[in-house]
């Protein structure tokens, strides 16, 4: 996320800097590995459009899968109850959405990653973190989205949101979340 | 002995080594909690010249002794003069302050700045010696062996091979950086193996003690590695898709069991330790299985599964066959390892909502709590099965503790900086 910030800002100097040059053509200082962000880019970049709309393009370069890909849902946290693997009525909101997203940019691929609370055995949590990214990605399979596309894997208790010692807080652990890449 | 005295002598005794060790890692330091109903009274006199060698060598015996929890160590420092042979102990003395044994020994400068260093384990109500033995070393060897001292001495008094020279793995977190270590069994010469900004987890030692097998999360997700400890070469040896964890050695060393989620539920394969084609271990498993560990002959393979509802312990021939269940108390029962004498199996069970390590015998089907929890997992058994080292949660750090096999001792590990866990006892013989 920062790195994709930081490149939007990097480029958007450039378009800056092209735009005040009066070029017409369209920037192409992009290397190999870039993908087009027009209008995710303008809708987050004023400064993009503002230097050079109608002859400039500011463009993102891809990350490195870990980040961020512009236009994808925002929700992207599901959680889970104690010891239940089951996608509750309240998430499945996120679930169309992603799969719609995912639908509209066939490029695009996730990584579902379940988590669990820190209490028990650490392997056995990534097996139940597993079930829990296994949940969403059968969801998804049900909605349409192609077997290949999502890859569900899980850190079980190691990335928990919040360090806790109470009920309220390991709830916030006990969730998959999506992370889109680009690649 | 308080944290902070033993801290303090050591910190006396060895100066050099601390300075050296300083930016690497705090050592572990060692706080007996309990201790066993029948120990043996032993002395352990400073050797004869003992203070030309560059460290203490008899206190590091008496250390590793009295931490076994079977000895009661009956105080020899002051002994003047130094007995270099049991014609120059007084026998009947020491007998009459009621102890049973008592090493002496002396420290003969060799040329080239080596030691010959001679001990003598000595039967006090017969008076005559129970062990002697000779080393010639140099300087950097003196607690390497004391260890080896500590091994011999007590496996002529117990008659089980002490575990003083093995070496115990185990990750440390500060921040967001994550080290595993291999130190000595006793905390001390702490070295670093592999550090990362993700977590590392399940270290496990190759049965000749030369490569670690381990889960490590850097590419974003869980993967197995081995690494080779002479010379730090690390192998992704298993990054399949989902996630990839839990590996266990084959007793041979040939082969790993690990957990995979390539065919949606975690399920336990097997394949070549170097790396190589997985092959499924049950091919209609029904659930999730994780957390393989072979029984010490090979010819078994304790796992948890939740074929029953909740984690249960489980085995299963390594060649196939229908899985048995070994657990029936409560629903909540993981991690197991069996003993090395084939016997039983240590585990993790949750009882009242809190974690602890349990053991049950597969003769008599017996289990028996070895702690109170309320956050304890991942046991690892010292290599003579008498010791149970393991990671527990308080205050959300995490630290190391170890627990005799009859429950009866107990040592605590504590980092003085950090947050230890997944500990990893070693194999004899390294």
């Amino acid at each position: 996320m920062k790195h994709t910030i930081t490149n939007i800002l990097l480029l958007s100097a450039v378009a800056v800097a092209l735009g005040a040059c009066a070029s017409k053509k369209p920037a192409s200082q992009a290397t190999a590995s870039i993908e087009d962000r027009n209008a995710a880019a303008a809708s987050s970049q004023s400064d993009a459009g503002k230097a050079g709309k109608d002859d400039v393009v500011a463009r993102t370069m891809d990350d490195d899968g870990s980040g961020d890909v512009a236009g994808a849902p925002a929700a992207r946290q599901i959680f889970f109850d104690l010891d239940q693997y089951t996608i509750k009525a309240a998430y499945q909101p996120v679930v169309q959405a992603t799969a719609d997203f995912l639908k509209s940019r066939p490029k695009v691929k996730l990584i579902v990653q379940g988590n669990t609370d820190d209490r028990g055995s650490r392997e056995y949590n990534l097996s139940l973190g597993q079930k829990r990214a296994e949940a969403v990605r059968k969801a998804l399979g049900v909605l349409g989205v192609a077997d290949d596309r999502v890859e569900a894997v899980s850190f079980g208790e190691e990335k928990p949101m919040a360090e806790c010692a109470n009920e309220s807080c390991w709830s916030k652990n006990r969730r998959a979340d999506i992370v889109y890449q680009a690649r | 002995m308080t944290r902070l005295l033993r801290s303090l002598l050591l910190t006396l005794l060895c100066p050099a080594f601390f300075g050296a060790v300083a930016q690497a890692a705090e050592p572990l330091s060692v706080e007996i909690v309990g201790a066993g109903a029948s120990q043996i009274p032993i002395a352990i006199a400073p050797l004869s010249s003992e203070p030309l060698l560059p460290e203490g060598l008899s206190d590091v015996v008496a250390a590793d002794l009295n931490r076994s929890g079977l000895f009661r160590l009956i105080d020899a420092s002051a002994i003047s003069p130094r007995p270099a042979d049991i014609a120059q102990l007084n026998v009947a003395e020491w007998r009459n302050r009621g102890t049973d044994a008592m090493l002496i020994g002396r420290v003969n400068p060799l040329p080239g700045g080596k030691w010959e260093i001679q001990v003598r384990l000595v039967d006090l109500a017969k008076g005559s010696q129970l062990l002697g033995l000779s080393y010639s070393i140099e300087g950097r060897q003196v607690r390497t062996t004391a260890h080896k001292i500590a091994d011999a001495v007590f496996e002529k008094l117990t008659g089980v091979p002490g575990v003083f020279s093995t070496r115990i793995a185990y990750v440390t977190r500060q921040a967001k950086r994550f080290e595993l270590l291999v130190a000595d069994a006793d905390g001390f010469n702490p070295k670093p193996v592999f550090t990362s900004a993700e977590p590392i987890i399940s270290p496990r030692w190759s049965p000749d003690g030369g490569r670690l097998a381990y889960v490590s999360f850097e590419r974003k997700k869980p993967v197995v590695v081995v690494q080779t400890l002479n010379n730090g070469q690390r192998q992704v040896v298993a990054d399949f898709r989902g996630s990839n964890s839990a590996p266990a050695w084959s007793p041979d060393g040939s082969r790993l069991a690990v957990t995979l989620t390539r065919d949606g539920s975690s399920q336990i394969y097997l394949m070549p330790a170097t790396g190589g084609v997985p092959e499924r271990l049950m091919k209609t498993s029904p659930a999730n299985d994780t957390e393989a560990m072979f029984s010490a002959d090979g010819k078994f393979i304790f796992f948890t599964s939740d074929r029953g509802g909740g984690p249960q312990v489980y085995r299963i021939a390594t060649n196939g066959g229908t899985a048995e269940r070994l657990t029936f108390e409560g629903d909540y029962n993981v991690s197991p390892r069996p003993t090395p004498d084939g016997r039983g199996f240590v585990f993790i069970q949750r009882y009242a909502g809190k974690f602890r390590v349990m053991v049950q015998d597969l003769v008599n089907r017996q289990v028996l709590p070895l702690t109170e929890g309320p956050a304890d997992e991942s046991p690892s058994l010292a290599p003579n099965g008498q010791l149970v080292l393991f990671g527990r949660l308080l205050g959300g750090r995490g630290e190391l503790s170890a627990v005799s096999i009859d429950g009866r001792t107990r040592q605590r590990l504590s980092l003085s900086a950090g947050d230890a866990r997944e500990p990893a006892w070693g194999p004899l013989g390294q």
